[in-house]
């Protein structure tokens, strides 16, 4: 398969009077061609921070201090500020989780459409119109003409989300980054609005990033999951293995506190306490509090993501029986 | 235990021993606040310079402001040539000391300031409590009143009204205050529609409180923070009304003096003597920014809904 | 839009009665301005025939109907000081006051809009610092003193610019300036913090995340939004100036209503300053129903009720 993307040791801190806030800190990934690939984690994990930082568009105090983001062989966070706005919202596009606060209000929709269009492909105010009007069609949006012509506040939640997508997808992107696009909305208008999206992802041989603290989206449209912990990847693999074999505790504990319909336990177990403030992470690994199989080690010294043989990766003690030893010979044995 | 429970959660001042003790707390982290803030220590500091000029301007007045000197007439400050230290500031086409006369000035512009801002609050705090707790006719009433008042500027009502009425401190205090109303009246009558709706003012309804126990006990101590942040900001601008009505000879008379009589003085000695129509004019400045920065520090720290939105 | 329209003009006739009823208190408390205008050897005989001839000598109620009356027909006596119809002297001085007032609202927009967007978008830089401060000074300085301070540097030491009076563009220069200034003081103000809390909108995000230029983002999505209060506080402002302009006029000798209501009330002209407070009065309530009426037109989510 090939690589779409490539995130190589990303590291976004934001800088307040007091202190530094390691938001992102070290996250590589990739997403190959065709593919929905998920970011999930619980707020603050600095999933959607990753997001913004492809996109560059993290606002100061917040700045990207190391890595690397290839996309078609640049580094996106080398580039010309020139080059990279031709890349977002025609290469890369993006759709955010509160579409009613996303959209301008005081611009009809039309015109918030046209304006992606007329940028990047050159269209004519009236070819972009056309256009505008057959994305609204495609994203399922009934009197697409009259929908152009109307203001963010007549609409409903979920159609306010269809035009986002419509938008986002106008200049037929390379890869969307999609940012909760569910969240905000009804569970029934959520379902519509993955299937929207699994669709248009055929049709236009997009690739999907999709950021997310609902492993029931991820279940439903992802092909690989990344698991986000305290600003780090903790876990990555195929959304089959994730779901059948978690391997990091903390992935564990998330899938453990998702409801199932067909498990036969019905009592959820949360995962205890809360997530470290990224201004203050604990040392060694940063899950070690919350961590059922907390040992020695992992107070102390943070461990590695390894890969696992296949594609999958994890961030954990439990998997790293050589570099524990070792360890202790040097540590704890002498 | 219980007792200590209710007073705190009680929704309004209950006047106790423990809670004044809390009063002089609140004061020292509200004190502590205002160090914190750079442009507040500033006005704080001019406020109180020019509270101390007014108030102790016969000690600290070199010349007797008034005092005619005919030998002296129109003399520059003291670094200009022809200036020197017996008048730092110099004189005016009389021969007057222009400090004295400045630091005297500052009297009047306190005073009017206070006072109309007294006079206008009062007015507007009872007529904009009426509107807000009773509603209905008396409202509309009221408030076509406000709009009235609103469609006449500040200052052509004081030039107005002071043609036709004995000028002097009283009848300027007083005109300058009932120009001001409008704004206290809309503020009170805002909050007291939110205010009335609240659980606590309800309770007190259906237990029988009197109407007039629920505004006074119940609804202007909860608007009260609002109506000093809002005073302080206005007695800036009494502060330049007063100053341009005395300019305009409507307001002091001489022999009093204003800082806006100093200005209408000297604009006639212009062309020859720029200093006599300078110094009250930046004497007017400062002190009504001093109180803009007071007044502002003031909204920040107690007034909640500001709060964050100035970055 | 149009019962709107209707509900709120309907509030004018209420308005302008109260107006109406202080200028007559007004009247009422001056007492009759026959003692001024009479010799001051005038015989009883001679003050009491023209008490009569003006109506003074009748009682309260009968004065104020009368007055009423007049008023209706547009009538709000003759000038003492120039003996033809006050209506008519202040809606001669009408067009120099709406000429000053537009050419301080042009020079206070276009210092304000800029200085607000720059000092919002670069915020803690030195051109921020800058506004800030002029939007503060702007405030804390009496009008009529900025005034002869620019006379005295302009006119007066520079001597680049006329000191007072009319006839050339050089003449309306000074005066525009220190009426735009407070004025551009309050909408620099508005402009900074409206365009802050803005740019922290998602949609501010959406726009940049499709590749638009910072500018345009600024320019076409924040600032459109900020037009609604911007252009509300602008208008406001335009119906202080005409308040505000009086001692302006006065100092710059500019031949506008500020400067006849300032000689009316010098010669306790009481015709003329009724007929000025009128017409002030009704210039203040129009414009502020029209800020009412743009305020709705600008902010599509704000429906007619």
């Amino acid at each position: 398969m090939t690589k779409m993307l490539e995130v190589v040791n990303l590291k976004t801190h934001f800088y307040t009077d007091k202190e530094i806030i390691p938001s992102v800190d070290g996250v590589s990934f990739t997403i190959d061609k065709g593919q929905t690939t998920a970011i999930v984690g619980e707020s603050g994990c600095g999933k959607s921070v990753t997001s913004y930082s492809i996109m560059r568009l993290v606002d100061s105090p917040g700045k990207i201090v190391d890595g690397e983001v290839i996309f078609e062989g640049k580094d996106l966070t080398k580039i010309s500020e020139k080059e990279m706005r031709s890349i977002r919202g025609n290469d890369i596009s993006m759709i955010f989780q509160e579409p009613l606060s996303s959209l301008n209000p005081v611009v009809k929709i039309g015109k918030q459409l046209n304006e992606t269009l007329i940028l990047h492909q050159k269209l004519t105010k009236k070819m972009a119109k056309q256009r505008s009007i057959e994305m609204l069609n495609k994203v399922g949006l009934p009197r697409a003409d009259k929908i152009y012509e109307s203001y963010p506040h007549e609409l409903s939640g979920g159609m306010r989300q269809r035009v986002m997508i419509a938008m986002a997808l106008a200049c037929s992107p390379k890869l969307l980054i999609a940012d909760e696009p569910t969240t905000a909305l009804d569970v029934t208008i959520q379902a519509q609005i993955l299937k929207l999206m699994k669709g248009l992802r055929d049709d236009f041989d997009t690739s999907i990033l999709l950021i997310t603290h609902d492993l029931g989206v991820v279940a439903e449209i992802a092909d690989k999951v990344i698991v986000m912990y305290s600003g780090q990847v903790v876990e990555e693999a195929d959304v089959f293995s994730l779901f059948a074999n978690p391997r990091h505790p903390y992935t564990k504990g998330l899938l453990n506190s998702t409801p199932h319909l067909d498990d036969e336990k019905d009592d959820l177990e949360p995962i205890k306490g809360n997530v470290p403030s990224p201004a203050n992470r604990p040392t060694g690994c940063s899950f070690h509090p919350r961590c059922p199989y907390v040992k020695a080690i992992c107070r102390q010294e943070s461990p590695n993501l390894t890969s696992l043989g296949d594609s999958n990766k994890v961030r954990c003690w439990l998997y790293e029986e050589n570099q524990e030893e070792l360890f202790y010979a040097e540590n704890i044995g002498r | 235990m219980e007792l200590n429970n209710q007073a705190e959660l009680s929704p309004y001042p209950v006047e106790s021993s423990r809670q004044k003790e809390n009063m002089s707390k609140k004061l020292l982290v509200l004190l502590k606040k205002l160090l914190t803030s750079k442009t507040g220590v500033v006005g704080l500091l001019i406020v109180l310079t020019v509270c101390l000029m007014a108030l102790l301007a016969p000690i600290i007045a070199p010349y007797d402001p008034n005092k005619i000197d005919t030998a002296n007439m129109l003399k520059p400050p003291f670094w200009l040539i022809n200036g020197d230290l017996s008048h730092i500031l110099g004189t005016d086409n009389l021969g007057r000391d222009i400090l004295s006369r400045l630091i005297y000035g500052s009297r009047i512009s306190i005073i009017v300031g206070i006072l109309s801002v007294v006079v206008g609050g009062l007015i507007g705090v009872i007529f904009g409590l009426i509107a807000g707790y009773y509603g209905g006719i008396v409202d509309s009433l009221i408030m076509r009143l406000v709009d009235s008042f609103l469609a006449i500027p500040t200052t052509l009502f004081c030039i107005v009204f002071l043609t036709v009425l004995n000028p002097g401190l009283f009848t300027l205090i007083f005109v300058i205050g009932v120009t001001n109303w409008v704004m206290y009246a809309s503020l009170v009558r805002s909050e007291t529609l939110s205010i009335k709706e609240r659980e606590y003012v309800k309770a007190a309804k259906t237990i029988g409180v009197s109407n007039f126990n629920i505004i006074f006990r119940h609804i202007l101590p909860n608007v009260f923070s609002s109506i000093i942040v809002i005073s302080t900001l206005s007695i800036a601008g009494t502060i330049i009304t007063e100053s341009s009505l005395s300019f305009l000879g409507l307001g002091i008379q001489p022999p009093a003096i204003s800082w806006g009589i100093m200005l209408s003085e000297g604009r006639e000695h212009l062309a020859t003597s720029w200093w006599l129509s300078t110094f009250p004019g930046v004497a007017i400045s400062i002190t009504v920014l001093g109180i803009i920065f007071l007044g502002e520090w003031l909204r920040d720290v107690l007034d909640p809904r500001s709060r964050g939105t100035k970055s | 839009m149009w019962k709107y329209l209707f509900m709120r003009l309907l509030q004018i006739p209420p308005v302008l009665f109260i107006v109406t009823i202080m200028i007559f208190v007004l009247v009422y408390i001056a007492g009759d301005p026959v003692a001024t205008m009479l010799p001051a050897d005038a015989s009883p005989e001679e003050i009491a025939q023209f008490r009569h001839a003006l109506g003074f000598d009748q009682p309260f109620y009968v004065q104020f109907g009368n007055y009423i009356l007049d008023l209706i027909r547009g009538d709000f006596g003759e000038s003492y000081q120039y003996g033809t119809s006050a209506l008519g002297l202040v809606l001669e001085r009408l067009p120099a006051t709406l000429e000053l007032a537009t050419a301080s609202m042009v020079i206070a927009i276009l210092i304000a809009i800029p200085l607000g967007i720059i000092s919002a978008v670069k915020p803690n830089t030195v051109i921020d610092f800058f506004a800030t401060s002029f939007s503060v000074l702007g405030k804390a300085i009496p009008n009529f003193w900025l005034g002869i301070m620019l006379i005295l540097v302009f006119s007066v030491t520079l001597k680049v610019l006329p000191v007072s009076g009319t006839g050339s563009y050089a003449h309306i220069v000074l005066p525009a300036i220190t009426l735009g200034t407070a004025m551009s003081a309050e909408i620099t103000r508005l402009v900074r913090s409206s365009m802050l809390e803005i740019l922290h909108q998602d949609y501010i995000r959406t726009a940049r995340s499709k590749g638009l230029k910072y500018s345009a983002v600024v320019i076409k999505h924040a600032f459109k939004n900020s037009l609604v209060p911007v252009i509300t506080i602008t208008f406001l402002q335009a119906a202080a100036l005409v308040g505000g302009s009086l001692i302006t006029e006065m100092i710059f000798a500019w031949p506008g209503l500020g400067q006849l209501i300032i000689q009316a009330v010098y010669a306790k002209d009481l015709p003329i300053i009724q007929a000025a407070v009128f017409v002030t009065a009704s210039m203040i309530i129009f414009i502020n129903i029209l800020t009412d009426i743009m305020y709705r037109v600008l902010d599509p989510r704000i429906k007619f009720i």
